[in-house]
């Protein structure tokens, strides 16, 4: 609705999610996993997702990719373009033709993402001879190619390998090879370096920046470390209960974060500036259950910030400032009081 | 914004609240009480339990409830199909006079048996055949058939010839049974011609001599004649009798006594043993561990039906005789690795887990630790598989008695009575199907308490 | 690769010679003469099978000569059949055998792998249920009573054809094998479809599927290249058991269609207390069994790259 208008659009967005709703049947109701999530990313820009477990941030990308298990799952609303060009509902023959082709995904664990049995370079040239119609040779050696250029070293010797026969770190670059062989605009990674040791982290994003650097494609990074999204992100998106609570630049998000939520996560995350006796601060309690989303904001219950209308009423996306939007109530007009108080805080977490 | 939504002067006060932090309502419960409330929740496994101890109940307390005799011989009714009750007709057992016509010479071709009768009532004790004699025949063929014969060569059995020339009659008081009959009747003469046949379809009604009458206390032995004709009730059996005329019911009573016996106490030793010997593995773990399950795999190696064998001989029983102990001797002293190796993997997982890394630092002694944290914790996985042991083990008893190395006649048990009952599959299929089936519904009733079992322990059955 | 083999075949080695040595020990446990059951026996077989297991030398020389003739592959001669070599008993029969287990074990993995593959992907729905339902049936029924509905169900059918195109008994052509095969095969075929089910179910939520869908690939090829593969690999583990489960129900199958095969030569000598064949024909299916599990474990080693591979590096 009034979102259209709040952000401004200088190019085209490679992926421009609106008003996505995603819900699942379970045992005993339905689950209201995705309420309303809109974002967008343009070509060669990275927007980073950010939330707790079960926030419904991955979900939302399963949902665009169609990835997600219906039935249970179930798209109630919303759509999703891909350069202009609507994905949800697609017929499966046509979206498979995106998949993989137009959009590639990263996911999280590097172990079990490829399959046990079929040799890394079978593993990338599949996605080949599926897009690109071309022969197996051909394929294959396209494979070593992009293992060459994920910095795997001997690659014509490992694409003749299985996934068991290497290291987490070396596996997750695979995936991205993979990913990455058809020259996709789009590139969700779902917490691509949870499963990895530091250091490795370290390699694998440095990897994908460079890649976005010669490839210039959009890249949706889906995670839980702040301090990721800090190094990889342009734009921030806070998820927390199947909303957006929070969306900026990456600078709006880390110095002028306009949401409770987002200050409690940057709490939470420990940075190498702080002090010895700085104490790590979690949330207290947890997430609405979403069988039946309250009436008022989700987070009004561990909020310390919580006013009379957060238990009445949800907040809408409420423009901070230039592309900037926060879903909070002390965002309003009439509580500019508790705003100041909110930045204080602000400024003593970063 | 234009958001219709007018807001009071409180709305953006802050919100006061009291110290509601969130409190778990949800009652804590053991590990077993957690089980059961799950396994309860699962009807399939609920009603085979319900069907387990009917079964219990079927072979171990009906017989003490109510006289069973599983042995004694009801020759009036053998291989008598299910029945509420059956009645019998009193009939006189001497033998019939017949009936005898002129024999008249004739060359040529015979002409076909005509008139072909019954005479007077047919029954089992007799069926009374006359027939119109045919010009040149020189005795007559007559045979018996369950089918209707299909052609000449198809008149099934030879019941006998015709003794002389002017016969035009026959007896039939072979074996016979309430069921459908065909009788056909030949005619042959002197050179060897035999003419077309003629066929009646005869279905006799159950009877019993006057003599095997009074001998079995149906009727009075006082003027025992006055009572033919006359109609009695036979001993009542519910599931039909078998080839020796003995109760179905009682046989699968005390059958199911011996098959459920074996399939129960041999599981519970054998796993018995190999808790002991997979969890005393386990828990000393390194060499001794290693050269302990290196045995229990040999063991597991060894062909069951030798030592079964080997057990029968040692103790003194040879082929055809019953063995029930060596059964259970073989099955216990043979089954045994794979509960040890499930028991073995379970406790070498738990000697790893920080509970019992924490109760061995604050100094539980290993007793402590065996009875506290090691055996709950494998009683799970053990009491899935005693459950899925059980109908192996039922089977294991039906496969060696249907093949004579387990339990033989006279003692019952269900895969005793299905290799009596296999004689006589396609003419009395009863004697077959009954004890099948409970061997089927008992396998089947611990197979899906086994899987309710596993779902609801959530054991992993992995060695 | 090499040194796995050769663990496997040496540990193969050692189980054959725990059979053999069990064997030998179990049947001087019995007490008194193992030739005085048999009392029809003639004195001339019985003379020569003395001499031939030297029955009157020490227990440890009785073990060496017929652990000598053990390794030789000489089983001894029959107990009641005079002058008839056990070897030339397993040589006659076994290949019926052998040929209706193959059969049998063709039938129930290529069943089961079907119609397991079949219920994961109706899962719950009513294709599914039917399968699951014949498949409760099928492990619950012991093997005669299926021989016996064999045997009954080639009855009806020739009934209905009116013409004897399926035999009751016997052995020779295709026709008789077809009926006792899938008899024989039914059980391990039930086994194996819940197995390949769960293991379906498994691989259907792993991630790589999901991989896989996400780089657009058709269901078809999911389900073939993908799927199946993967979900494959714990059915061939349990085909080693399996071989074993078909052995022994060919004892019964063999016995219930008259089938000429080692099984039912088996069962025969056990009903007669022939003890010779009674222990060739045991450690020659016990070593057949060993054997079995270790093609198995090898095949298995080449099919699933992460034990080929890791074995050949260590």
């Amino acid at each position: 609705m009034s979102d259209n208008n709040i952000i401004e659009q200088h190019k085209a967005p490679a992926l421009d999610v609106r008003d996505l709703q995603v819900e699942f049947d379970a045992q005993g109701g339905v689950v209201k996993a995705v309420r309303g999530v809109s974002f967008s990313v343009n070509p060669g820009e990275t927007l980073g997702i950010v939330g707790e477990s079960g926030c419904g941030k991955s979900v939302t990308m399963m949902s665009v990719m169609g990835l997600i298990p219906m039935p249970p799952g179930r798209i109630v609303g919303g759509s999703a373009k891909l350069n202009g060009r609507e994905l949800l509902g697609l017929p499966l023959r046509e979206l498979n033709n995106i998949r993989g082709a137009e959009i590639g995904m990263v996911f999280q664990d590097p172990m079990s993402a490829l399959n046990p049995t079929m040799r890394i370079g079978e593993q990338i040239a599949e996605t080949l001879m599926i897009h690109r119609g071309i022969g197996k040779t051909e394929a294959l050696k396209r494979a070593v190619e992009l293992l060459e250029r994920t910095k795997i070293p001997e690659a014509a010797k490992r694409a003749r390998q299985y996934p068991f026969e290497f290291s987490g770190g070396m596996l997750q670059r695979a995936v991205i090879a993979m990913s990455l062989a058809c020259n996709p605009s789009v590139l969700i990674a779902d917490e691509p370096t949870t499963a990895l040791d530091v250091t490795i982290q370290n390699q694998v994003l440095e990897l994908m920046r460079e890649i976005q650097r010669e490839e210039g494609m959009a890249i949706v990074l889906i995670t839980h470390d702040l301090g990721v999204v800090a190094r990889m992100a342009d734009h921030v998106t806070v998820m927390y209960a199947g909303q957006v609570v929070e969306s900026g630049t990456v600078d709006d998000i880390f110095y002028r974060s306009a949401h409770p939520y987002t200050l409690g996560l940057k709490e939470a995350m420990p940075s190498a500036e702080m002090h010895v006796e700085q104490k790590l601060t979690a949330i207290a309690g947890s997430p609405p259950d979403l069988f039946a989303p309250p009436a008022g904001c989700g987070y009004c219950n561990r909020c310390n910030h919580a006013l009379n209308i957060c238990d009445k009423l949800g907040p809408e996306l409420i423009a901070v400032g230039e592309g900037h939007h926060s879903r909070c109530w002390l965002q309003h007009a009439q509580a500019k009081r508790e705003v100041a108080e909110l930045y204080q805080g602000s400024k003593r977490a970063c | 914004m234009n958001n219709p939504v007018t807001f009071s002067s409180t709305d953006f006060e802050p919100l006061q609240r009291g110290d509601q932090a969130d409190v778990l309502v949800r009652p804590s419960l053991s590990y077993w009480q957690d089980a059961w409330r799950r396994l309860k929740r699962n009807r399939r496994a609920i009603c085979s339990l319900y069907l387990i101890v009917g079964l219990l109940v079927f072979s171990f307390v009906l017989p003490l409830v109510a006289d069973f005799d599983p042995v004694s011989q009801d020759l009036t009714q053998i291989s008598q199909g299910p029945s509420l009750g059956r009645k019998s007709l009193v009939v006189n057992t001497t033998p019939w006079q017949g009936i005898y016509a002129d024999h008249a010479a004739h060359t040529g071709p015979l002409s076909p048996v005509t008139g072909l009768q019954l005479y007077g009532e047919a029954h089992t004790e007799s069926v009374r055949l006359a027939w119109q004699p045919v010009p040149g025949a020189v005795g007559y063929r007559v045979f018996r058939h369950l089918l209707r014969p299909s052609g000449p060569t198809d008149l099934g059995l030879p019941l006998g010839e015709t003794e002389q020339l002017n016969q035009v009659f026959f007896e039939d008081r072979l074996k016979l049974e309430p069921s459908k009959y065909y009788y056909s009747v030949q005619a042959y003469s002197a050179g060897g011609d035999v003419s077309d046949y003629a066929t009646l379809r005869v279905t006799p009604r159950h009877a019993i001599g006057v003599g095997s009458a009074v001998q079995r206390g149906l009727i009075s032995s006082q003027n025992p004649e006055t009572f033919v004709g006359e109609e009695v009730e036979l001993k009542r059996h519910l599931l039909g009798t078998d080839y020796l005329g003995r109760d179905m019911l009682a046989r699968l009573i005390y059958g199911g006594q011996t098959s459920l016996y074996i399939g129960i106490v041999a599981p519970l030793l054998f796993v018995i043993i190999g808790v002991i010997y997979g969890g005393l593995a386990g828990y000393l773990g390194g060499r001794v561990d290693e050269v302990m399950m290196r045995f229990a795999d040999f063991v597991i190696a060894l062909p069951f039906l030798l030592f079964m064998i080997l057990f029968r001989v040692a103790m003194g029983i040879g082929p055809g005789e019953s063995g029930i102990t060596p059964m259970l001797i073989a099955l216990v002293v043979l089954s045994w690795p794979a509960t040890a190796r499930l028991v073995r993997g379970q406790v070498l997982q738990l000697r790893e887990q920080p509970f019992v890394e924490a109760a061995q630092l604050m100094g539980g002694s290993s007793h402590y630790l065996i009875w506290r944290h090691m055996l709950p914790n494998v009683m799970g996985v053990v009491l899935v598989s005693l459950t899925f042991s059980i109908p192996t083990a039922i089977f294991t008893e039906a496969f060696l008695s249907f093949i004579g190395m387990g339990v033989a006649p006279p003692t019952p048990s269900w895969g005793a009575n299905c290799n009596e009952g296999v004689k006589s599959f396609l003419s009395h299929p009863h004697e077959l199907l009954f004890p099948a089936l409970l061997i089927s519904i008992t396998v089947l009733a611990f197979n899906l308490l086994g899987d309710g079992l596993r779902d609801a322990l959530d054991a992993k059955m992995k060695g | 690769m090499i040194e796995f083999i050769l663990k496997r075949l040496l540990s193969g080695v050692i189980t054959i010679w725990f059979i053999a040595t069990a064997t030998f020990v179990g049947m001087h446990m019995v007490p008194g003469d193992p030739l005085a059951n048999a009392k029809a026996m003639k004195p001339e077989i019985r003379r020569n099978i003395e001499a031939r297991y030297g029955l009157d030398k020490p227990v440890w020389h009785q073990y060496g000569i017929f652990m000598g003739n053990m390794l030789k592959g000489d089983f001894g001669i029959s107990f009641t059949q005079k002058n008839r070599h056990v070897n030339d008993i397993i040589r006659e029969h076994f290949p019926v055998s052998a040929l209706l287990g193959v059969m049998a074990l063709v039938i129930a993995t290529a069943g089961g792998i079907v119609w397991g593959a079949l219920t994961a992907v109706y899962r719950d729905r009513w294709p599914d249920g039917v399968i699951m339902f014949l498949v409760v049936i099928a492990v619950s029924v012991p093997s005669f009573v299926f021989a016996m509905l064999g045997q009954l169900g080639i009855l009806a059918f020739n009934d209905l054809v009116g013409a004897s195109l399926l035999p009751v008994a016997g052995w020779g052509t295709f026709s008789h094998m077809l009926v006792p095969a899938l008899v024989l095969g039914l059980g391990t075929m039930a086994y194996l479809t819940r197995l390949m089910r769960s293991s379906m179910l498994e691989v259907t939520s792993a991630d790589y599927i999901r991989t896989a869908r996400a780089k657009g690939v058709s269901p078809l090829r999911i389900f073939f290249k993908h799927q199946l593969r993967n979900a494959i690999l714990p059915v061939i583990t349990v085909l080693g058991p399996s071989i074993a489960a078909i052995t022994t129900g060919g004892f019964v199958v063999e016995l219930v269609f008259a089938i000429p095969g080692l099984g039912r030569y088996f069962v025969q000598a056990v009903q007669q207390l022939d003890y010779t064949v009674i222990m060739g024909t045991t450690v020659f299916y016990g070593a057949f069994l060993v054997v079995m599990v270790l093609v198995v474990d090898i095949l298995y080693g080449f099919i699933d790259p992460r034990i080929r591979v890791a074995k050949s590096a260590a």
